[in-house]
């Protein structure tokens, strides 16, 4: 059946691959990343007829959202085109390429867009503020398409703080839509997280957190559409002496929990906040000396808190306490600590998970890479099987390093949007000197099991210096090759590096 | 027990889970009902069949493939949402091609869906981080574009 006659017969060095059933070759082709699709692709007419199909960039697409967290809304794959399917499934392929080609001549982005600070007429009655004010925080959600701007007009009574939830498009060739906004009467807040619902379709959260005494971390509820809408959700007060204890925000992965870490003069307390049920759990955390530069980095079951050189790992107490204000949230102590010998100050964590579709492991085994100006550290994380809640539930095992001591990366890549981009892990970064600049490491881990680890540089400046104004925040998508850049004189600057042909 | 009949005429007595992992044995044991019958198996010989039937009775006791959200699931849901190819599933896909294929043509006619998607793997494994020339001389695909064909297929697929 549809065989072409020269390759019937029953020798077995006939071409099978073509002749397989075309829901099989889509099946196989399901297996494989999207830069193999197109090297599948070029081998023959009949590969090439189906390698063309929605179907497969479809498959492709869903893979790649999938393993990257995006949720189904940001690339509505049964509205796109193929064309469009398969340009966004293959951008972050084509971001290494463009990457380790910008190491012989700068790469200049494909399209600059600005943010508008305009209000509508009727945007200013229904918020009730005459102008936008200076956008002074923003996120963007992975993948790219959706932002969340935070922008304070003092000049405005009484002060209020503005929500912007955008649509920057799933291209440049799209325009840039406000989707909605929200007027927030409180002030001096600062912007921690935008990240999907994983229960709701078409929900996001936004935290952020207000410097007072006590601070105060509160969540917005983002609805996407019909019609897109921010509402105020909850708040968690955490009492503390003075409103410049160093707080770091982070999320629980695919929870509605947050956790927020609080150093208290030599003493760290973790505040495990399930926002949706305002249940909670408290930990106490390490008691040694820590730096400014600390890494919270939470799993499903435990918190791994990094400094310079230690590494502590705690277990996730149940969050079944109803958390009300000022009520005491039972302690849980350290479980774990792991010591990182570390030869300079300036280290600063990742956390990396190597997936593939065909790879043996799924979702584990995670990474912990460990940059400082001298070396790139790799740690395991392994998981700890256990039921005695005093055994920690993870353990970060040393796994290699490497000397990095030649490359400029550090300087430039702290504390800034990170993201697993094909096998590369892609930082951006920034340095005044230097304006926005990305980073790629190539890791790979080879032999029995992943016990060595290659490692290749890449650092690149994609070509959108800024000159007249700091960079004060730098989002960078691997995934659109978008990058997103926050300067301290409030405008936002859109570099799409990649279009689709 | 179950009776089946390969294509070369070879008799199979089979376990009743071990022979509904396959969906069409499945159907048509539900369609004839209780019977001593031999079911014929036009599209698979004894040498295929052997390796599937190893297959299946290695994998009897795994749950069953999750035929979730009207079949929306991707290839990486079902991946991780199925079994974790094992050492045991290495070793059963380390064959010729000849036979591979012929095993997913199996899988394919008896409708085992586990068995599809991991041969499907073992293949995609064969093909990841292949260049298109490496691709054609592991599967021996002829290329049959035409000069002008093939630079415009390559023009339209440059990497960046």
């Amino acid at each position: 059946m549809g065989s072409p006659p020269k390759c019937s017969g029953s020798t077995y060095s006939q071409q099978r691959l073509p002749n397989l059933p075309a829901d099989v070759v889509i099946d196989i082709l399901g297996f494989l990343r999207p830069c193999d699709i197109i090297e599948v692709r070029k081998t023959c007419k009949l590969l090439h007829r189906i390698t063309v199909l929605t179907t497969v960039w479809i498959n492709a697409l869903r893979t790649l959202m999938e393993q990257r967290s995006i949720p189904k809304d940001t690339f509505p794959v049964h509205e796109l085109p193929v064309d469009l399917l398969e340009h966004i499934a293959l951008s972050p392929h084509r971001v290494v390429s463009l990457v380790k080609k910008s190491e012989e001549f700068p790469v200049e982005p494909m399209a600059i867009r600005v943010l508008s600070h305009r209000l509508t007429k009727g945007e200013k009655d229904k918020y009730g503020i005459k102008n936008m004010g200076d956008i002074d925080g923003i996120i963007l959600a992975h993948g790219g398409r959706y932002m969340v701007s935070l922008s304070v007009n003092p000049s405005d009574w009484p002060e209020s703080t503005l929500f912007t939830l955008w649509d920057l498009g799933v291209t440049a060739f799209h325009p840039i839509q406000v989707l909605t906004r929200f007027s927030e009467s409180r002030v001096g807040l600062e912007l921690h997280l935008f990240f999907p619902d994983p229960e709701k379709p078409s929900v996001f959260f936004i935290v952020s957190v207000q410097r007072s005494s006590p601070i105060i971390v509160l969540v917005h509820q983002v609805l996407l559409s019909d019609p897109s809408s921010i509402t105020f959700l909850t708040t968690l007060e955490i009492p503390t002496a003075t409103r410049s204890d160093p707080c770091l925000v982070d999320l629980m992965p695919k929870s509605r929990k947050v956790i927020v870490s609080l150093k208290r003069g030599q003493t760290m307390s973790f505040w495990i906040w399930d926002f949706w049920n305002n249940t909670g759990a408290r930990l106490v955390g390490p008691q040694w000396p820590i730096t400014e530069e600390a890494y919270l980095l939470p799993f499903h079951d435990t918190i791994i808190f990094a400094s310079k050189d230690k590494i502590a790992v705690y277990n996730i107490p149940p969050t079944t306490c109803s958390y009300l204000s000022g009520q005491i949230i039972p302690k849980h102590e350290a479980s774990h600590i792991v010591e990182v010998p570390s030869v300079t100050f300036d280290a600063f964590y990742i956390q990396h998970c190597v997936r593939s579709p065909t790879s043996q492991e799924s979702a584990d085994p995670c990474h912990l890479l460990r940059l400082d100006s001298q070396q790139l550290t790799v740690l395991e994380i392994i998981d700890i099987p256990s039921d005695q809640s005093l055994i920690p539930k993870k353990h970060a095992k040393r796994k290699g390093a490497v000397d990095v001591s030649d490359v400029e990366a550090h300087a430039a890549a702290r504390d800034n949007y990170i993201d697993g981009c094909d096998r590369c892990i892609c930082i951006s970064g920034f340095d005044s000197s230097k304006g926005a600049s990305i980073c790629m490491m190539d890791v790979r881990l080879s032999g029995e099991k992943g016990t060595n680890v290659d490692l290749a540089f890449v650092n690149a400046s994609l070509g959108h210096s800024k000159d007249d104004a700091e960079v004060e925040v730098h989002e960078f998508c691997p995934i659109l090759g978008r990058g997103c850049v926050l300067t301290t004189n409030g405008q936002v600057t859109l570099f799409d590096y990649l279009l689709p042909r | 027990m179950v009776i089946l009949i390969t294509s070369d005429n070879v008799k199979y007595v089979v376990e009743k889970d071990v022979a509904e992992l396959s969906v069409l044995v499945k159907n048509m044991l539900e369609d004839i009902g209780p019977s001593d019958e031999p079911i014929p198996l036009h599209n698979v010989t004894s040498t295929v069949f052997n390796k599937v039937l190893e297959y299946c009775i290695y994998h009897r006791n795994d749950p069953p493939p999750s035929d979730d959200d009207e079949g929306c699931a991707s290839p990486l849901h079902k991946y991780l949402a199925s079994h974790i190819c094992s050492e045991w599933d290495q070793r059963f896909f380390d064959v010729d091609q000849a036979l591979l294929f012929d095993i997913i043509l199996a899988a394919n006619y008896l409708d085992i869906k586990t068995l599809l998607d991991d041969a499907c793997k073992a293949v995609a494994h064969l093909i990841q981080g292949k260049s298109t020339e490496e691709i054609r001389g592991i599967f021996n695909i002829v290329n049959d574009f035409t000069p002008e064909e093939e630079a415009r297929v390559k023009k339209e697929n440059v990497s960046s």
